[in-house]
């Protein structure tokens, strides 16, 4: 029993990359807490890259499916993280290209404030003290000032804040240098700022 | 060819490439961790147990250039 019980968390700390070789040799298990591992941070940026959580929950699906089928053919020197969210930007992209049909830059929301998006207006089955009513509104305020933002500086911002990617984890999901990275993110902090006091 | 295990996937070893944290950062840290539904993890995991093993496709892969095509010849 407690054998069982020190692989299992022995299997739980191993590195991305000894999950994915047990995974291509046929350990489910290896896949599975890769999935586990991943599956809050890729959710929380898919989910707050498209407003959307029924469509977040597809997609969130549609990269693991990748992942497993993609594999043998990853031979490069990118980690395994950075292109778990480089598939799920790109699938993100790919979905609001289709449902839109409409050039990017015109994927900048309206700023109209009758109209919430679907994951402001997600219901809380909560009872709504004032405590709740207030993190709500923050939660919000802050998803609305992401969505000010520019395409470009909006996946910077949220494989950070949503994605928890380091710098040079970003530079390698967006095919970009980390120093850029970091200069988009710069650049996109005075824009929420100014969204936020807005 | 064969791949030193770090080399693949070289994961987390990455040095602290973080910028001084402001304000903005620490508001937006407030920012609530989306879960997916549990039962998305169990279709997702269901589904993967429905695919070939990857590693089959690499083992059978190895050996398709001593394949012998025949297009000529009807099906076997």
């Amino acid at each position: 029993m407690q054998m069982r019980e020190r692989t299992r968390i022995q299997t739980s700390e191993m590195s991305d990359g000894i999950l994915a070789q047990r995974s291509i040799a046929g350990d489910q298990r290896a896949f599975e807490i890769l999935v586990q591992r991943y599956s809050t941070p890729l959710f929380n940026f898919i989910c707050r890259f498209l407003s959307d959580y029924d469509q977040a929950c597809d997609i969130l699906q549609q990269v693991f499916v990748q992942l497993y089928i993609s594999l043998p053919n990853l031979r490069t020197s990118d980690p395994l993280k950075a292109w778990m969210f480089q598939v799920a930007r790109n699938r993100c992209l790919d979905e609001l290209r289709r449902k839109h049909a409409i050039h990017f830059s015109e994927l900048e929301p309206a700023n109209d404030d009758d109209e919430l998006s679907p994951l402001a207006t997600m219901p809380d089955t909560d009872p709504l003290p004032e405590e709740l009513a207030e993190r709500r509104d923050l939660q919000q305020c802050l998803q609305k000032a992401i969505q000010t933002l520019p395409p470009k500086f909006r996946s910077v911002v949220l494989l950070r804040y949503a994605g928890q990617l380091s710098f040079s984890e970003i530079g390698q999901a967006l095919d970009m240098p980390e120093a850029t990275a970091k200069t988009y993110f710069q650049r996109a902090k005075p824009l929420l700022r100014a969204a936020l006091t807005a | 060819m064969q791949y030193p295990l770090r080399a693949l996937f070289s994961n987390d070893i990455l040095p602290d490439d973080s910028l001084p944290c402001d304000e903005l950062d620490e508001l937006f840290s407030q920012l609530e961790q989306l879960e997916p539904p549990p039962s998305l993890i169990a279709r997702i995991l269901s589904s993967i147990s429905q695919l070939p093993q990857p590693g089959q496709r690499i083992a059978w892969g190895k050996f398709d250039n001593l394949v012998v095509r025949r297009e000529d010849y009807p099906p076997c």
